[in-house]
């Protein structure tokens, strides 16, 4: 182009400019639709959410406490913090948040096992490598509601009734009734979400070994190291990244984890993890108190970034000490 | 990476033009082609935010529309709308959706939106307060439409949905009761078909001492075949010598769901505070006495529950208290139906809307069927409530009213009196009363038990029950919002269904943990 | 011996969908009776009894609708921003794209509610509205996914192309697009999952119109048949058939998918 030509005489400090405020222009063009959906699908009513953890909010009304009926304005509506005084009152809430904690410790970890053995063992063969991959990874695929009804399914008969019963293969009373029960609940949550994800877990740490160099795994054996020394001191450090990522993402999945939850329990028998229970705190309460189930939601809001954000901190930390 | 240069170098390449730069006309391409980028994203934004609320206030394609939470019908509900729309021209739409799901979010989002059903159903005084608190229910004795306001004080006064006595907030959508489901025919094969009336009579007005002395005989009967000469209401009655007919596949007394915790929750539990309440309404208001003085009561409830689950019938042989009975794969509402259908329990302990199931499953046997109290060990100390007594409470069926049809004060005046013009169809009309009895198998509130026939063995036994009198109430509906079902029952279904055996200390813990539940939610 | 393991686990990761399928094919009492084994006969009628009680073709369409315009919208809206927000670094960029990632930690719950109502006061609780919610749901860990992409990328063609005067779009469609290719298919691939499979949104945001996605109608069907009780029946073949159309999906694309998951989390 007869411009083209024109800059070429130029110097490169004009070249640089010609492209900055190239990306200058457009920024706020590009950006203007994506801040829009932001600002519409999420800030807004995030914002009116936290407000509305402030009122007696009643879902389809704001009650006035000093009237004992609908408030004619959303002011004489304001209660202060006393939904959030309620929500920390109400067992419930505490006992679902104790219990979701409880369930994320033991499903981080065994998630995590699972998917970095899957890796480990999926990486040792040459043949059908891809194909037992994709057989892993299946489950991932399919949507928590449905998964949680096959699954009820497997631990209230197969489990129940076939498998483990007196008169079945093993007698294993722990593996019985285990949608009864909030500790075997639980137990019976991660293995499903195990299940469901170890598969994706995997594919990560497949990943994340596939990065190690040879180099380091021939040193070490020339040098004579064991298999496990080989482990602890090569592929260990090494796939930090991958454990921060997979480490990330079931700390958030376990702690947000509804639609099996529903699918396996409902909740039944003590087993509501903290997603439900801010669902379900509007049905528990007549009038509904949407008031307090927004206060728990900014709880919970506030606890997940709490955590992620020290988790996320922690690791990348170490991870450039590596 | 020139991640670094490039903002350092940013502080000098100023939004001065540069207007000497053979570049400047290319950036005034750009400037136009970004302007005319950003007016596009306003255009559309605009219009498209004028098209849908300009949609909003255009012809919402019903008349009236109504949310219906009694979803077991849907399919004939929707039927219903159609034939209305057929008579009257008006159009109808209906949402129907099962009683115990989410109903009320649903319902909830409706009413925040901007096509309000004019319609909604409201399950009683609890589900009431939100609707009154937030001003969106209309006071049937009070509105100006005056054909409506006299169908509307035609309800009998014990069956309106009210919070002070006064006022009164829905069309009620049927009558229910429940009680102890017998086979007519069983009846015959155990004492002798010339007895089948007047066992039922006198079954009816047993007291409780009689009535665990059949139990007791009755399961000796199946598991040893003794056949023994039991007494009720004062007649002598012998069970047949030999096994015959149906006696012959019968494996234990009661059939019953041990995984629905809303069948020995809430409909058991019901029985015993219509000791203390008169209905849902004193309930709501117990004080703190009253809920005390229940401690009677629920004793006798405890020791009836403890009868009653001590001798099941299970689907293949007698069963027990234990994990497996709360399981919902082994004791839920279908396999306890097709227990007593298979006709291997002698009473099951449901509601007239059980006629349907059980229908289904064994069309004969569902055409035979009758209802018996549910009875207690009540003593004349722990009756409270005036008027009552131990006898009545024993031989009286609860009926109640378990939906209302509401209407809603937030929707135009001309959609309300469609709505009303509708209701006194349904209810009074003949396809209206057509759909009501036969397609919904409701019995009508509204129905003359003396006249009244219904094409379903249970509905015509509440009727029974209704002309007679010996009918009590639903206080349970205003007991606090969770705790019969939710609360006691789940208690009952996690700690006490699943043991063998209960002890004097286990009834004492059971009643002491409904009355301590009761005051913590109140 | 490695294979032995890995042979065990596989049966153990395929049993449950072996249940699944076998149970579509039987009645009610003889899956109660006998849930382990092969049917006794191969009945459709259960799948055909299901796919006309979840009105399968057409909630299929619907799904498939709305999943297909959900991630384009995502692709579309997030690609650039990303993009323009890593090109133009600005305090700006720093904060919107901060905004972003803190917007993946906010649970659905904080602002459902407020959201469904004031999407209806723009009359907008429909399919279409949905639509631009998946949107705005998506776009927070789409972008933050181009971001840590889009940095890795060099800026060298990108810049020859504007310095010969490409306009926005060529420059995009042409070069920049193609870079991000790989990215592009994690973010369709992972947008899809759960957007295909999401039950609460919908439920809130469409749940009482005629027309309902997969998960939604196997959510009433299951209700409206078995208020009492669970109708297995039912289930079973219902599941099936929601489950064949991604299983079909997946087998054909897995290697893009496993491709873009792998990078996805290389990058990020």
């Amino acid at each position: 182009m007869r411009r083209g030509l024109f800059v070429y005489t130029e110097d490169h400090y004009t070249i640089r400019r010609i492209y900055m405020d190239f990306y200058k222009k457009w920024f706020w063009p590009l950006l203007t639709p994506a801040i829009i959906l932001f600002l519409l699908v999420i800030l807004f009513p995030f914002i009116v959410g936290v407000l509305n953890s402030f009122l007696a909010w009643r879902g389809t009304y704001y009650f006035d406490p000093d009237t004992g009926v609908r408030a004619q304005s959303v002011f004489s509506s304001f209660v202060g913090f006393e939904n959030y005084r309620n929500a920390f009152q109400d067992q419930r809430f505490v006992r679902a948040l104790i219990y979701t904690v409880q369930y994320t410790l033991v499903a981080v970890v065994v998630v995590n096992f699972v998917g970095l053995g899957l890796a480990l063992l999926v990486t040792k063969v040459n043949r059908g490598a891809g194909l037992f991959r994709t057989v892993f990874f299946l489950p991932n695929m399919l949507g928590g509601l449905a998964l949680g009804f096959i699954w009820q399914f497997i631990f209230q008969i197969v489990f129940t009734n076939i498998l483990f019963s007196p008169e079945g293969l093993l007698h294993i009373p722990f593996l019985r009734y285990m949608t009864q029960n909030s500790t075997k609940a639980l137990f019976a949550l991660v293995i499903l979400n195990a299940w469901q994800f170890g598969g994706y877990m995997m594919i990560i740490y497949i990943a994340g070994l596939g990065n190690i160099s040879r180099d380091y795994y021939e040193a070490a054996s020339i040098d004579g190291a064991s298999p496990m020394r080989t482990f602890r001191s090569i592929t260990v450090p090494m796939l930090m990244p991958s454990f921060t990522v997979v480490f990330f993402l079931t700390l958030s999945n376990s702690f947000k984890l509804l639609d099996q939850n529903v699918a396996l329990t409902d909740g039944e028998f003590n087993t509501r993890l903290l997603a439900m229970q801010i669902l379900r705190t509007v049905r528990d309460t007549t009038p509904p108190d949407y008031g307090k189930a927004q206060a728990q939601a900014v709880i919970f809001f506030l606890l997940v970034a709490v955590i992620t954000l020290t988790q996320v901190y922690v690791t990348k930390k170490r991870e450039l000490e590596l | 990476m020139k991640e670094g240069d490039q903002s350092v170098n940013h502080k000098f390449s100023v939004d001065s033009g540069f207007s000497e730069n053979p570049e400047y006309t290319q950036r005034e391409e750009y400037g136009m082609k970004k302007n005319l980028v950003v007016l596009l994203v306003i255009l559309v934004t605009v219009s498209a935010t004028l098209f849908a609320g300009g949609a909003a206030e255009a012809d919402k394609g019903y008349d009236i529309y109504i949310y219906n939470s009694k979803g077991e019908n849907a399919a004939q509900f929707a039927d219903m709308a159609k034939a209305y729309e057929a008579e009257t021209g008006v159009r109808v739409k209906t949402f129907s959706i099962g009683s115990g799901q989410d109903h009320m979010e649903t319902l909830r989002a409706e009413m925040n939106s901007s096509s309000k059903p004019s319609i909604f159903s409201i399950q009683g005084v609890k589900e009431l307060i939100e609707w009154y608190q937030g001003g969106f229910v209309v006071d049937l004795n009070t509105v100006s439409y005056q054909s409506f306001k006299d169908f509307a004080s035609g309800i009998s006064p014990s069956l309106r949905l009210t919070n002070d006595g006064k006022n009164s907030f829905g069309v009620p959508y049927n009558v229910e009761g429940y009680g102890f489901i017998v086979d007519r025919q069983m009846v015959a094969d155990l004492f002798g078909s010339n007895k089948v009336d007047a066992f039922i009579e006198d079954t009816k007005a047993a007291s409780y001492a009689e009535w665990e002395a059949l139990v007791k005989a009755l399961d000796s009967y199946i598991k040893r075949n003794t056949a023994a000469t039991v007494t009720l209401n004062g007649n002598r009655y012998a069970l047949a010598a030999n096994k015959t007919g149906l006696a012959q596949k019968l494996n234990g007394v009661f059939a019953v769901m041990g995984a629905e915790k809303w069948t020995y929750g809430d409909h058991f539990i019901n029985v015993p505070l219509n000791a203390v309440f008169d209905g849902p309404n004193a309930a709501a208001e117990a004080t703190e006495a009253q809920i005390d003085s229940l401690r009677g009561p629920l004793m006798a409830y405890a020791k009836a529950l403890d009868l009653k689950t001590s001798y099941l019938a299970g689907m293949n042989g007698a069963a027990r208290r234990s994990q497996d009975f709360v399981s919902s794969a082994n004791f839920g509402y279908d396999q306890a139906v097709q227990i007593f259908a298979d006709s291997k329990a002698v009473f099951f302990k449901q509601g007239n809307w059980a006629y349907g199931n059980i229908a289904n499953v064994n069309p004969q046997q569902a055409a035979r069927l009758d209802f018996i109290p549910v009875k207690m060990p009540f003593q004349a100390a722990d009756v409270t409530l005036p008027g009552m007594s131990v006898e009545k409470l024993n031989s009286s069926i609860p009926v109640f009213v378990p939906n209302y049809y509401a209407i809603n004060s937030m929707v135009s005046d001309k959609e309300q009196q469609l709505a009303m013009d509708f209701l006194i169809w349904l209810n009074t009309s003949e396809t209206g009363k057509k759909y009501v009895i036969e397609d919904f198998n409701f019995i009508p509130y509204n129905a003359d038990p003396a006249t009244t026939e219904l094409p379903n063995s249970l509905g015509n036994s509440i009727l029974d029950y209704i002309k007679s009198g010996n009918i009590i109430a639903a206080p349970y509906h205003g007991a606090p919002a969770t705790w019969s079902g939710d609360v006691v029952g789940l208690r009952l279904m996690e700690q006490y269904l699943t043991k063998a055996n209960w002890t004097a200390q286990d009834h004492q813990a059971i009643v002491d943990y409904a009355i301590q539940s009761w005051k913590d939610l109140n | 011996m490695v294979y032995v393991v890995l042979i065990i686990i596989t049966l153990y990761t395929l049993a449950p969908l072996w249940f699944l399928f076998t149970n579509s094919f039987k009645g009610q009492a003889e899956i109660i009776r006998d849930p382990l084994g092969p049917p006794t006969s191969y009945s459709f009628e259960y799948i055909k009894n299901a796919i006309e009680q979840i009105h399968f073709f057409r909630s299929l369409a619907i799904t498939f609708f709305i999943t297909f315009f959900s991630v384009a919208l995502i692709v579309l809206i997030s690609s650039v921003g990303a993009w323009i927000l890593v090109r133009n670094k600005t305090k700006w960029s720093q904060v919107i794209f901060m905004a972003f990632v803190a917007a993946m930690l906010i649970p659905f719950q904080a602002i459902m509610y407020p959201l469904i109502q004031f999407f209806d006061t723009l009359g907008l609780k429909n399919v279409y509205g949905l639509v631009f919610m998946y949107g705005g749901f998506g776009l927070s860990m789409s972008v933050f996914l181009y971001h840590g992409f889009v940095k890795g990328v060099p800026k060298g063609i990108e810049e020859a192309g504007i310095i010969d005067g490409c306009n926005i779009i060529q420059l995009f469609s042409h070069i920049v697009l193609p870079l991000l290719s790989s990215i592009t298919v994690t973010v369709i691939v992972l947008n899809s999952m759960w957007i295909w499979n999401d039950y609460l949104l919908p439920f809130l945001v469409i749940g009482n119109s005629t027309t309902k996605t997969l998960v939604l109608e196997l959510y009433f069907a299951r209700i409206l048949a078995g208020q009492f009780g669970n109708p297995w029946e039912l289930i079973f073949p219902s599941v099936l058939v929601t489950i064949v159309p991604i299983v079909i999906i997946f087998l054909f694309l897995q290697k893009y998918i496993v491709k873009g998951i792998t990078e996805g989390a290389i990058k990020s």
